[in-house]
This record gives structure tokens, sequence and C-alpha cells, in this order.
């Protein structure tokens, strides 16, 4: 019994410690953000808030178009960058290769879960050996196809090639598969159309699936650096990893209580699908470590 | 009989203008990519004046350029600690966790251990590039305060390398430990129950009993992790931009460098089909290895 106590204790010791490993960094990331930025390296680091200078918040926001004094300066090549701009940027990207994702995965999806057609196994081996080719490996073409077609440095050279998608084809088909057929053959003998059976049965069925895939995309599309940094160049085209990285290497360790505060700007929407959505995201994680 | 026969015709037809734009773009952003990448890397390209054939010149100057070695050794070895640190704490978080009965503490840690997966690598590697500051970081100050004093975390070639391992793994735990916590899930209770009667307690129940019985979740989270972390950019790129000089460039870096600074498309894409192959490899290795698993979940 004592030694069963001994490991009990032992495993919530191990356990706090960890969480403290992963939950203190964060802290003082949030209460340096709140410092006076001449305060932000000081030592010993004081992990909780001391003083609350939501200056730091107004310069990160609104200092690339307006003076402290409130006169407006226009986009210009200032130490900062036009947050709102990238914000807004990294909600357009997000949310059109979401939708996209949404729509065109399922249609796909359902075609390799529940229609029969010429070529079916070899497309769908197709399907799964390409969601094997990391982006870092194609890159190089993709930026030469862009360019051709005079889309980089522009929001829809990000979105249009995230919209395909091999794994999210792959995740809508497993929920597919598992609404039962007895609801199928029941429409069509009632005379509906195999639209109708798609459109009315099992897109809505497959909900679930959509809301893990839409939750993947966001997030992944949120925080995505590697494709912004080659395909975009104006910074009021930045998403906002880009700007933030751009942030700091304007403020050196001048002050990185702003930088600060631009990161956690950053992370509230992914926070907000965290709390909202874990799960979701759970199940989307493990699916998708299947794919390399 | 003409019924079916049309209805399988309309399926047909419906079922090739569902898949249409997604194959297309497959083909396009993907499959496309990855055949131009093995021709490109057969030619000269600078984008701007016309290609000019190679051979296989890019491929053997790849062996004698000592970057490209340096950074696909730093990648693996980069890859090799993420997959051993990430194994060894995921395993024993997962292990220590079955021993909080308490269902919400449960799943306090849980989302804890979960909570950096959702941020970007980008800016978790800005705020931690200054937790590992030598001279002002939080780090420094607590290993100088227990009488280890200071590391030169990213700023020396033996430990920055390290660090980006550290980084790195701080930020993806999660996967690791939710995969062993299924792993977990699936050893049936009577072979725990056996060891018990056996008399089988501490490391040994440990290292007879749950290693081997989670061994299929070892081998997926390694070669899963191994595949991801060969692909790492952010992290190294932002925490020091691969300096001090080589140590800290990955594959992936070298590729950008070479194709998106240098403008030298050809030997970019050699580069990028080295690390495809390596990825490949993996790839195989575990389709083949998990389908001779009987009995995995």
């Amino acid at each position: 019994m004592n030694r069963i106590n001994g490991n009990v204790i032992a495993s919530y010791l191990y356990l706090v410690f960890f969480a403290l490993i992963i939950l203190l960094p964060l802290l003082w990331v949030v209460s340096t953000s709140l410092r006076l930025p001449v305060e932000s390296y000081s030592l010993p680091p004081k992990w909780l808030p001391t003083d609350f200078m939501w200056e730091n918040y107004w310069e990160v926001l609104f200092s690339y178009y307006y003076e402290r004094d409130g006169t407006f300066v226009g986009s210009q090549a200032s130490a900062n960058v036009p947050f709102p701009h990238l914000m807004l940027n990294s909600f357009i990207v997000c949310f059109f290769v979401t939708i996209g994702q949404v729509f065109f995965c399922s249609f796909a999806g359902y075609a390799f879960a529940r229609l029969a057609f010429p070529g079916k196994t070899a497309l769908f081996w197709f399907v799964m050996a390409t969601m094997m080719i990391p982006l870092q490996v194609t890159i190089i073409p993709i930026y030469v196809l862009l360019s051709k077609l005079g889309l980089t440095d522009s929001l829809t050279g990000l979105i249009l090639p995230a919209i395909p998608s091999a794994f999210g084809t792959f995740l809508m088909r497993q929920y597919y598969l598992r609404i039962p057929s007895a609801l199928e053959e029941a429409m069509i003998m009632d005379g509906a159309s195999q639209w109708q059976v798609f459109w009315r049965v099992f897109f809505p069925l497959a909900t679930p699936g959509m809301v893990v895939l839409a939750i993947l995309a966001f997030n992944y599309h949120w925080n995505e650096f590697f494709r912004p940094l080659i395909l975009i160049s104006t910074d009021t085209t930045f998403t906002v990893p880009l700007g933030i990285v751009a942030l700091r290497d304007y403020k050196m360790t001048g002050s990185i209580s702003v930088v600060l505060a631009g990161i956690v700007i950053s992370m509230i929407p992914a926070l907000i699908i965290y709390l909202f959505g874990q799960k979701h995201l759970v199940e989307g994680i493990l699916t998708g470590s299947v794919k390399g | 009989m003409l019924n079916i026969a049309s209805l399988k015709k309309t399926k047909a037809r419906l079922a090739l203008l569902f898949v249409a734009p997604t194959m297309l773009g497959i083909l396009a952003f993907t499959a496309g990519p990855i055949a131009f990448s093995f021709i490109l890397s057969l030619f000269y390209w600078d984008v701007l004046s016309p290609m000019k054939f190679a051979g296989l010149s890019h491929y053997n100057y790849l062996l004698q350029d000592d970057v490209a070695v340096t950074t696909l050794k730093n990648t693996i070895y980069f890859a090799v600690m993420v997959v051993i640190l990430q194994n060894i704490i995921g395993f024993s978080l997962a292990m220590a966790v079955r021993n909080v009965a308490n269902k919400y503490f449960r799943y306090f840690f849980r989302s804890v251990f979960f909570l950096p997966l959702v941020m970007s690598g980008a800016t978790v590697s800005v705020f931690m590039a200054y937790f590992f500051n030598t001279d002002f970081g939080i780090v420094n100050y607590y290993l100088e305060l227990v009488g280890i004093g200071s590391v030169r975390w990213l700023t020396s070639t033996q430990m920055v390398l390290v660090t980006t391992v550290l980084v790195y793994a701080w930020q993806h735990i999660g996967i690791t430990f939710i995969l062993f916590l299924g792993g977990f899930a699936s050893i049936p209770e009577e072979v725990i129950v056996a060891a018990d009667i056996d008399g089988l307690t501490g490391w040994r129940k440990i290292f007879y009993i749950y290693v081997p019985m989670v061994s299929p979740t070892i081998f997926f989270s390694s070669v899963i992790g191994f595949i991801h972390a060969v692909q790492v950019f952010d992290h190294p790129y932002i925490l020091t931009r691969g300096g001090p000089g080589d140590a800290n460039r990955t594959a992936v870096m070298y590729i950008y460098e070479k194709a998106f600074q240098d403008l030298e498309f050809g030997y970019g894409s050699t580069l990028a089909i080295i690390l495809f192959l390596i990825i490949l490899i993996a790839t195989i290795l575990q389709f083949y290895v998990q389908k001779k698993w009987v009995f995995y979940e």
C-alpha cells in the first residue's frame, strides 16, 4: 500500500513538473507583454504580471499607422509591422482554405467512400501516396508555377495551392465509410437522385469530420510560416507569423515586451480553437499522424 | 436491368465530378511539382536565364559540398535526438497519468501537454530565443543560481542544435504523449494482473511488461516523429538563422537558401529530392513493419 502511494505521489510530482515547464514560459510571455519595455529582461524573472502596460498592445497594433499622439502617419516603413493587416490577411487565408478544403474534400472523400467509378482504387492509392510528400520538397516548383501565374506575393497564391488536400480527402473518406448504407438504399427506393442522396443525407451526416478538418486546416494555416516566408514579400500582405518574426528582427533586444504583446494577440484564435475544439484536434492529429 | 445500368452510370459520372477538382489540384500542386523537382535536379537554372542540362553533376557536387553534408547530418542528428527525447518523455508522462485517479486532474494534465501544439512554431521560437539568451535569459539565470553556470544555448556550435531539439520537443510532446496514452489503454488488463501476481514491480515491471506491450507505439511514434522532424525549418531558422556557422542549419533551411537566396533552383531541387528519399524510406519502413505487427491496437 505504501509503495502504491509512493508511486502516485511521484507521478503527481513528475506531471506537475512538466506542466510547469509548459505553462511557466507562457505565463512569462503574458506577464512580460504587459511590462515596461526596459524591464522586459529584468532578472530575477518576474513570472506574474506586475505592471499593466497596455500601451505595448497599442504600439504593436497601431504604431505602424499612428504616432503616439494620435496623428495618422500613413503606411510607411517604420520599425513596426501593420498588425491589423496581418490579422486580416491570416483570417482571409484561413477562411478560404478551410471552406475550400471542407467542400472539395467532402466531395472527393464521398466519391472514394461511397461511389463506384473506373480507376477508383488506383486514384485512391495515388491520393495516399501524395499524402507523404512534404511541402518542403515541392516548394520550388510551386513557387515557379505561382510566379508564372503571377500569384506570388498575393493571398490567392497562398490560398489556392492549399485547398486540394490529400489528407483531407482521406479524413473525409473515413467519416463517410462510417455512415450506414441502409439510408442510401431507402432514399434511392423513394426515387431520390444520387446528388440528393449525397446532399441531403451524407453531406450533413459527415459534419463531425468536417469540423475536425476545419479546425486542423484553420489552425495549421494560422500558424504556417514556411510557405508565406517564400511566397510573400510585401509587409501589408504578410500573415501573422511572418509579421511576428519581422517585428522581432526590427526590435532586436530592445522592446521585447512589444513583440510579446504581438505574440499574445496572435495566439488568441489558436487558443479559442484549443478551448472549444480540443477533442476534435486530438482526433485530427491522431488521424493526421498517419500522414508523413 | 436497364435501370441499374443507368444508375451505375450516373454514380460514376457524379464520382468523377466529385474527385476531379481535388485530383487536378493534387496533380498541379503535389504530384506535378515532385516530378518537376526530379527534372529540375538535372538542370542548371537561376530562373532568369534558360535552363541548361546538368546531368548528375548536382548529385556529384552534393557529395563534395561540405555544407550539404553538414546540413544532412544536422537534420538526422536533430531528428534522432527529438525521437529519443519525445519517446522517453511521452512514455513516462503517459505512464504517470495512469496513476492519476481523479478524472479532472487527468484532463488538466492532458490539456496542458497538448497546449503548445496549437501554437505556431514561429512564435514559439521567438519567445524561446529570449528564454535561452546567454546573458539575459531566464534559463541561464536559474542555472547560475543552482551553481551550474551559464550555458551558451544559442551561440555555441555544440549546444545550438540541442537547444533547438529542446524547443521543438517542448512544442510537440503532446503528440507522443497521446500516442502512448492510447498504447497503454490497449494493454489487456490480464497482462498487468498477471505481472502483479508474479510480483513484478517498479523498473522491472516497466521494462518487462509495459515497454514490450507498447513496442508498436514506440515504433510508430518514432517513425512519425522522425518523418516530421527531418522537415524542420521554423525553429532553427528563427532561433539562430542556422548559426553559429552551420551548426543549426538543417536540410530544409539549406534548400531554402540555395533556391530562394542564391537562385540555384537546380541544386535546391537536388537537395529536396535527397530529403524526399529519406522520408520515402522511413514511410516504406513504417508501412511494412506496421503490417507485420499483429497485435497493433
